[in-house]
């Protein structure tokens, strides 16, 4: 079983997005390791896309796992968006990579426009 | 559902050139891909027309064969005169402030163009969109789709003259999304003017660079 938890569901670009991820062996199967990816997605009617800001990687050694993970949205994005015809969305994807099949999790979270003072700027589009 | 993998930029690659008063971006030309493309239908025309020239079949098919020749020359003959257009134009700039543009921030474009010979310009139009476009399906199932998210009509001043030179200011609407430019899917934004002269409207296209930061 997987869990995840974002700590702030909006970010913005260039910013890091930082949570936990809980993780429980069902039976005896021992996963070889946990990546953790913050991937963005194209999610409009044009054939569909896909990009992988950061990736990281977790060796559990006991049958449960908790661990942090901090992953850094690119500077130039995308964000997240709802167009007419293009849409962007960002989602922290969880893979347990085991023998047998593999287990999935994700989790939305937003990502907005940086701010020139550094601040948090206002919500992005959509 | 599958989902192509990009690599790299999400933001397009604009050619500028930089200078103590700004970014000078350069209008689009007809591109190589144009050209081929040309030259392919002026193919395809000559093989349509040496088949509608043939003797073979009934009457039926004669004037089938002929329609379709028909059809071609005049897909040809829109794009020649679309091709011959665009490079009646000599020298297009736009001098942009800043460089690349934030979201919700103010503009400064100062335009500047010219036509081969010098021919007089009686009327410019200049747009600013920031337009969506995609690609759908793929083979003989794909579909381009183009649509606008945002057009602002910038005033232009009406007299004739040989060297047309235009200065705009205006603010990027914050709500907007920045440049976007992955395969089959992307989010431009542009400057789209039309130079009209002797009743024959001359396009010249730019490409603005909008990155996801908010001025303040």
């Amino acid at each position: 079983m997987i869990s995840i938890r974002i700590d702030d569901d909006t970010v913005t670009a260039g910013e890091f997005v930082t949570g936990r991820i809980f993780w429980s062996a069902e039976g005896d199967r021992r996963p070889r390791r946990i990546i953790a990816s913050a991937v963005w997605e194209t999610a409009g009617q044009g054939n569909k896309v896909r990009g992988v800001g950061r990736a990281m990687e977790y060796e559990p050694r006991e049958a449960e796992a908790t661990f942090s993970f901090r992953l850094l949205i690119p500077h130039e994005g995308p964000i997240t968006f709802k167009g007419e015809l293009v849409a962007v969305v960002w989602k922290l994807k969880v893979r347990v990579e085991q023998p047998g099949f593999d287990e999935f999790e994700e989790s939305e979270f937003r990502v907005g426009a940086r701010s020139t003072l550094g601040r948090r700027p206002r919500r992005s589009p959509g | 559902m599958s989902y192509k993998l990009h690599r790299g930029s999400v933001l397009p690659h604009v050619a500028v050139q930089q200078t103590a008063q700004g970014t000078l971006v350069h209008a689009l030309r007809p591109t190589s891909s144009e050209v081929t493309e040309l030259v392919l239908y002026a193919i395809a025309f000559l093989m349509f027309l040496g088949a509608a020239l043939a003797t073979k079949g009934g009457i039926a098919a004669q004037l089938f064969r002929a329609l379709n020749a028909g059809g071609v020359l005049l897909g040809f003959l829109g794009m020649l005169s679309h091709y011959l257009r665009r490079r009646r134009l000599f020298k297009g700039t736009l001098l942009v402030r800043p460089w690349p543009i934030r979201l919700g921030g103010d503009v400064t474009l100062k335009y500047r163009a010219m036509l081969k010979k010098s021919a007089p310009v009686s009327s410019l139009a200049a747009k600013l969109q920031c337009a969506e476009d995609v690609t759908i399906g793929r083979g003989k199932y794909q579909e381009n789709k183009s649509g606008a998210l945002f057009e602002l009509d910038l005033q232009c001043s009406k007299h004739e003259r040989r060297v047309v030179e235009e200065e705009w200011t205006f603010a990027i609407p914050p709500t907007l999304p920045p440049s976007f430019e992955v395969p089959c899917n992307a989010v431009r934004w542009r400057l789209t003017t039309v130079l009209t002269t002797s009743g024959v409207d001359i396009p010249a296209d730019f490409t603005l660079l909008v990155i996801p930061e908010v001025a303040e």
